[in-house]
């Protein structure tokens, strides 16, 4: 899209001018080999691959691009298939596409082919493809340019990488947060146990006195007097009432860092490739739970789930990488109203529904909502309106690419200035053939 | 730590604010033995504090940093405006970078959650037991209150404009702050309170800027502008110069002693940077009383003893000035008592070699070398100190006055 804007820009702003036109003409044979020697120029230099090829799918005109592409020698390349160059998967995926130039007759852009050259190496390559006539409108092939976009595709990933390692760094230090608390009190009251059970010795100790006194049939004024001074001392009803509260909250600590550690796990997913069927209120949870601390200062988290809800086919390294940057977006966007910055929370509210043949995940948030000018730019690629530093505005674009493409399902939102806004996922049921 | 007092009977009174009530009943509970030195009291959030301090005054304010709505940087910015005495720490799991640099300006010291129970006492305790340094309230507030000490000019100069260099190199960075006593001050304090989770003993101020990095620096420096200069307009430049000189003469010569005398390398670094920064203390002073420092500066140049003429007009000395800060800004115990004692290192209740022993013999070595430096004061020596030490080497000045006959000698001078 972005390079159809620049040719489409570049044509405008310099018209390419016919040499000697507006001037008066000097040897016609003269003025022909200009010509022919600028075209020839242009079509051997110009970095693209220009293709002619025959009804059949065969190379029969093309500059030397074409032949670095498919690394092959401009002389072994004439006549030769470009299905030849291709698995089977894509030699179909380019059969589809020419023929529905030859059907429709309206050319075709963009369409990525992976190549694999001569010469072994794999290359992802753009090609636009033109039906082709003889002098007397009979369709006689195909003609186009084709791009290496290797390159591009290589940055591309890099970028969705980058996203990525950019939200897991700021999530890492949420975590060492949510972790370091309840490991703080968890390790101040076990301290304190420690402490108290030296004391509860003490008067152990002095008990132990008073059933040997008593056992014996002795006197037990002194010891008596020991215990209640002891007891006092070490301050017994403090201990008895706090001891069992120190050991409560050091479960519930522990209990919270074998939460966050859980969830950490089944966020990552690392080195997953391939769908597996996910239970997405439980991922939803999870990510939810690990990136408590970007949300809970702002606001507080509500969530409705379809218990009926099935298990969706889906990436889940990515789809909650999804979820984590729409939570995330959520809450900073209640962060910048007025209502968080004089202390007050708003709600992040998460829900799914099954509507029809779709998972539906709805989040909303009582943030600002989003202003009109920007609404159809959001999902753009580098689009931010954080400042420096706070975003690379790849989430939302990310985001898209990975539930539209990735998952054949649809991101959408609902906004209302002042009132919030709701990201509105859709995942299809079933076998999801995203 | 024993910093000879009388007052250390005091109860210490201390603050803990945390959002998670979880944390202060831990805390509490943790805290119990100490119930008998200290008074704690505990807030849930950073008005709660507020509304606390503004009943009844406190010693230490140790506050966690995310909490909403009044996050603990704010609040304790408002304890530094409000009550400059209290002493501000900050105990936070807090990772992200840009909050850790803006606790630098408005906090002593930083406790990494989770904390170890002796280190959050040692930190309080060792609090309680330099505000002995200090009688005065009002001192105490106006010391605690600096946030930065001044640079010597040109250093301020030369460092800006390697930072701001396209292709500033850490090396000279690391050089320039290693040659200016209020840099290194500043330096030490961040990596010796856990603000960047470093190492606790570090072994000279390049290593510390090494540690810290140069990204870290430069905003350090250039956004939170944790260094300043010096702007008194009536301190003599050839003062600041001399004082300059002496703390690098005095630094290098500590560690020559300490080397000489065979102590452990960490005994070596502690006596280079307390030599670097035993006189420190005039920096706060002049920070704290502005020009009217600059007067005493002046004065104590004559024959009068500058330690009396300080106590004199400020009810504190520039070693007590400098070891409370430092102490303040968690600096290594040794260091901390070498500044404070190396006028009278007997008050320091040690039998063997620390770095204020090198510092003492060297600050009296570089006296003696130096002519300009007539504060007699640093050229009587205390023989029952330096016999107790049993030294190495022998040093040239065995034959020099007590101090007490020092003092006699210039009474009758008058």
């Amino acid at each position: 899209m972005h390079d159809a804007d620049t040719i489409m820009k570049t044509s405008h702003g310099m018209q390419p001018r016919m040499p000697g036109a507006g001037r008066l003409p000097k040897n016609p044979d003269l003025v022909l080999l200009e010509v022919e020697n600028r075209y020839r120029s242009f079509f051997e230099n110009i970095e693209q691959g220009y293709y002619e090829i025959d009804i059949q799918g065969n190379f029969i005109f093309f500059n030397e691009f074409v032949g670095r592409i498919f690394g092959c020698p401009m002389d072994e390349l004439h006549k030769i298939n470009y299905r030849q160059f291709m698995d089977k998967e894509n030699a179909d995926m380019a059969y589809q596409a020419f023929s529905y130039v030859y059907e429709t007759e309206k050319p075709r852009i963009g369409c990525v082919f992976q190549i694999i050259g001569k010469d072994g190496i794999k290359r992802d390559v753009g090609f636009s493809i033109c039906i082709m006539r003889d002098s007397r409108g009979k369709k006689i092939g195909f003609r186009g340019i084709a791009r290496d976009i290797s390159e591009r595709k290589k940055i591309e990933a890099q970028q969705r990488h980058a996203q990525k390692l950019e939200s897991i760094g700021q999530l890492a230090a949420g975590i060492a947060h949510e972790i370091n608390t309840p490991i703080q009190y968890t390790a101040d009251n076990t301290h304190f146990l420690k402490d108290s059970f030296g004391e509860i010795e003490t008067a152990l100790k002095s008990y132990s006195r008073l059933y040997e006194s008593v056992k014996a049939g002795l006197q037990t004024k002194a010891v008596v007097r020991e215990i209640e001074k002891v007891t006092s001392e070490i301050d017994l009803d403090y201990l008895r009432e706090e001891i069992p509260k120190a050991i409560a909250q050091s479960l519930e600590g522990l209990e919270n860092v074998a939460k966050i550690v859980s969830a950490m796990k089944q966020f990552a997913h690392p080195g997953m490739d391939e769908k597996i069927l996910t239970d997405i209120n439980k991922a939803i949870q999870n990510t939810i739970t690990i990136s408590r601390n970007e949300w809970k200062y702002v606001a507080d988290m509500m969530t409705d789930f379809d218990p009926s809800m099935p298990l969706i086919a889906c990436l889940p390294g990515e789809f909650n990488q999804v979820i984590l940057n729409i939570v995330v977006n959520a809450a900073h966007a209640i962060g910048d109203t007025e209502d968080a910055k004089s202390g007050r929370k708003g709600t992040i509210k998460v829900t799914t529904r099954r509507e029809g043949r779709w998972a539906e995940i709805r989040i909303s948030d009582t943030g600002p909502g989003i202003p009109k000018e920007i609404r159809d730019r959001i999902f753009d690629p580098f689009f931010t309106t954080k400042e420096v530093g706070k975003g690379s505005g790849q989430g939302l674009a990310i985001s898209h690419s990975v539930i539209v493409k990735k998952h054949g399902g649809t991101i959408g939102f609902e906004t209302e200035i002042n009132k919030g806004t709701t990201m509105i996922i859709r995942l299809p049921m079933g076998n999801g053939n995203g | 730590m024993e910093m000879d007092s009388q007052e250390n009977t005091t109860r210490k009174s201390i603050l803990f604010v945390d959002d998670e009530p979880k944390v202060l009943n831990g805390l509490e509970r943790m805290l119990r033995p100490m119930r008998n030195v200290w008074t704690m009291s505990f807030a849930e959030s950073s008005q709660k504090a507020l509304e606390i301090l503004k009943d009844s005054h406190f010693d230490v304010v140790v506050t966690d940093i995310r909490m909403p709505v009044m996050n603990g940087l704010q609040l304790l910015s408002e304890v530094k405006r409000l009550y400059p005495d209290t002493v501000r720490i900050i105990l936070s799991g807090e990772s992200d970078r840009e909050l850790t640099m803006k606790a630098v300006n408005v906090s002593h010291q930083f406790l990494n959650k989770p904390c170890d129970t002796e280190i959050l006492k040692a930190a309080i305790s060792r609090i309680g037991d330099l505000s002995t340094l200090l009688q005065k309230d009002s001192i105490k507030a106006m010391v605690s209150r600096v946030d930065s000490l001044p640079s010597l000019p040109s250093l301020y100069v030369e460092i800006m404009r390697e930072l701001q260099s396209n292709d500033s190199s850490i090396r000279k960075i690391g050089d320039i702050i290693s040659r200016d006593l209020a840099m290194t001050a500043k330096i030490l304090q961040l990596v010796n309170s856990s603000y960047f989770s470093l190492p606790r003993h570090i072994s000279s101020p390049e290593q510390a800027v090494f540690l810290l990095g140069l990204d870290t620096i430069k905003s350090l420096v250039l956004s939170i502008q944790v260094f300043s200069q010096f702007k008194l307009k009536n301190m003599p430049v050839d003062y600041l110069k001399r004082l300059w000189d002496h703390s690098m003469l005095t630094a290098a010569s500590s560690k020559k002693i300490a080397t000489q005398e065979r102590q452990d390398q960490v005994v070596i670094d502690n006596s280079f940077m307390a030599g670097l920064l035993h006189d420190s203390g005039k920096l706060v002073m002049a920070s704290c009383f502005s020009d009217r420092y600059a007067e005493v500066v002046s004065m104590a140049e004559g024959s009068r003893l500058l330690t009396e003429k300080e106590r004199e007009l400020f009810d504190v000395t520039h070693a007590e000035a400098g070891a409370y800060l430092m102490g303040l800004w968690g600096l290594p115990y040794p260091i901390i008592e070498a500044i404070a004692f190396h006028h009278s290192p007997g008050r320091a209740n040690t039998k063997q070699f620390t770095p204020l022993t090198a510092v003492y013999i060297a600050n009296i070595l570089e006296g003696q070398k130096a002519e300009y430096f007539t504060d007699r004061s640093q050229l009587a020596v205390d023989h029952e100190y330096m016999a107790a030490m049993q030294l190495k080497a022998a040093y040239p000045f065995w034959d020099m006055p007590e101090p007490d006959r020092l003092k006699e000698a210039s009474a009758h001078e008058q």
